[in-house]
């Protein structure tokens, strides 16, 4: 009873302190009501991006959530970008890396330690690697829709689109689109099942 | 501002590994130009050389590479092992086990969270297991050829040698020769297309 009204009042206090921290130094940044943010969380916005985080979402660092994962949140938003955050979605301990475009619907639940990528982070012919010519790394946006769940560890990689209410598999690495209604689980992922109501 | 106070604090941070490096361990070589971010775990055994080129960098925590590492880098070295690393390569958050041998060419970038293994641990007997018997181990050479790009969670196992140029996609397990020129990626590692 009482290590619970203490652990609330700690996350209210932590939540302050982001949210204050990411207004007065991010003006660009659009945070709904009610978000908690529990544990660590590393920001590095650029000034040119258009964010938005919807009401209710839940960002929780992964050494608060017994998982087995001791990893912070850590969200990058590159020069130019984009990042939509529905309502209502939770992440632990998610990696989000924004160099374009990243869409996240509503009611969405990320597993521990998953990472949503929209870059190669590097080029794909080695002289670019070698100069370090960021024009030449490649990478395409991110969408993923409504109710989708996402499985522990599993990794999503530039130029995806998952539909509404998919499934994803712990562990699975995705680079091809998913439709609605379907789990796909495996490294690289692959179809199941089609999910029945 | 942070970045000027990250590059202050890397450049105390390395100099204080160099120190402990040369002091502790005799038989490993570092190069010029060293950068070391956040923690580095070493266990060199004295009988291994270890030679680590110029220009590289070390990553190993969340604040330093936001790609998502969520461990530090970790070089380990045991008896008569060999491990070299070429120059101007980059690692962030990557474990390597050498207990045999490792060599990692020049201008090589491995993603977060890559391991790199040049061993099983375990002998595949269970009655070894049961015992420990270290003799019976199974080990083969690692080699990872020069400008290659290993994706973020991947698993390097013993024995593969990785072309020149070649490019191993975010999660895969290479347990096979990747020829130069060529992207593989998935679990059991296959063959995707050829770098262009």
């Amino acid at each position: 009873m009482f290590y619970g009204r203490y652990y609330n009042a700690k996350n209210v206090i932590n939540t302050l302190k982001y949210r204050y921290y990411i207004k007065l130094k991010y003006l660009n940044v659009e945070i709904g009501k009610n978000i908690k943010i529990i544990g660590r969380m590393f920001i590095s916005f650029h000034c040119d991006t258009k964010i938005n985080i919807g009401n209710n979402v839940v960002f929780r660092a992964a050494s608060h959530s017994d998982l087995g994962f001791y990893k912070p949140i850590s969200i990058t938003v590159l020069k130019n970008a984009e990042l939509l955050v529905g309502d209502n979605s939770g992440f632990t301990g998610t990696a989000i890396y924004v160099s374009k475009k990243i869409v996240i619907g509503k009611y969405c639940n990320f597993g521990g330690n998953t990472t949503i990528w929209d870059t190669d982070f590097h080029p794909v012919e080695f002289k670019g690697r070698r100069n370090h010519d960021e024009t030449k790394i490649k990478s395409a946006p991110v969408i993923i829709g409504d109710n989708v769940f996402v499985g522990a560890n599993s990794m999503i990689l530039k130029g995806v689109t998952i539909g509404d209410r998919a499934i994803i598999g712990a562990g699975s690495i995705v680079f091809k689109d998913i439709p609605a209604d379907e789990i796909w689980t495996g490294n690289p992922a692959k179809f199941l099942t089609k999910i029945v109501n | 501002m942070r970045a000027k106070y990250y590059r202050i604090k890397s450049i105390i941070n390395t100099f204080i590994y160099i120190c402990f490096i040369g002091l502790r361990y005799p038989n490993v070589i570092l190069g010029k130009n060293l950068k070391i971010f956040g923690k580095l775990y070493l266990s060199i055994q004295k009988t291994s050389v270890v030679n680590i080129g110029n220009n590289i960098i070390f990553r190993s925590a969340t604040k330093y590479n936001y790609v998502g590492i969520n461990k530090p880098v970790t070089i380990s070295a045991s008896n008569n092992a060999l491990l070299s690393i070429g120059d101007n390569s980059g690692f962030s958050g990557v474990s390597i086990y050498c207990s045999n041998k490792i060599l990692i060419g020049q201008y090589v970038n491995c993603g977060g969270n890559v391991f790199i293994w040049d061993t099983d641990f375990h002998p595949l007997e269970f009655e070894a297991r049961k015992f420990n018997d270290i003799t019976k181990i199974k080990s083969a050479p690692i080699i990872i050829g020069d400008d290659v790009f290993i994706g973020a969670n991947s698993i390097i196992l013993k024995g593969v040698t990785i072309g020149n140029r070649a490019i191993i996609g975010a999660g895969s397990v290479i347990s096979k020769d990747v020829p130069e020129d060529e992207i593989w990626a998935g679990n059991p590692a296959r063959f995707l297309r050829k770098c262009t």
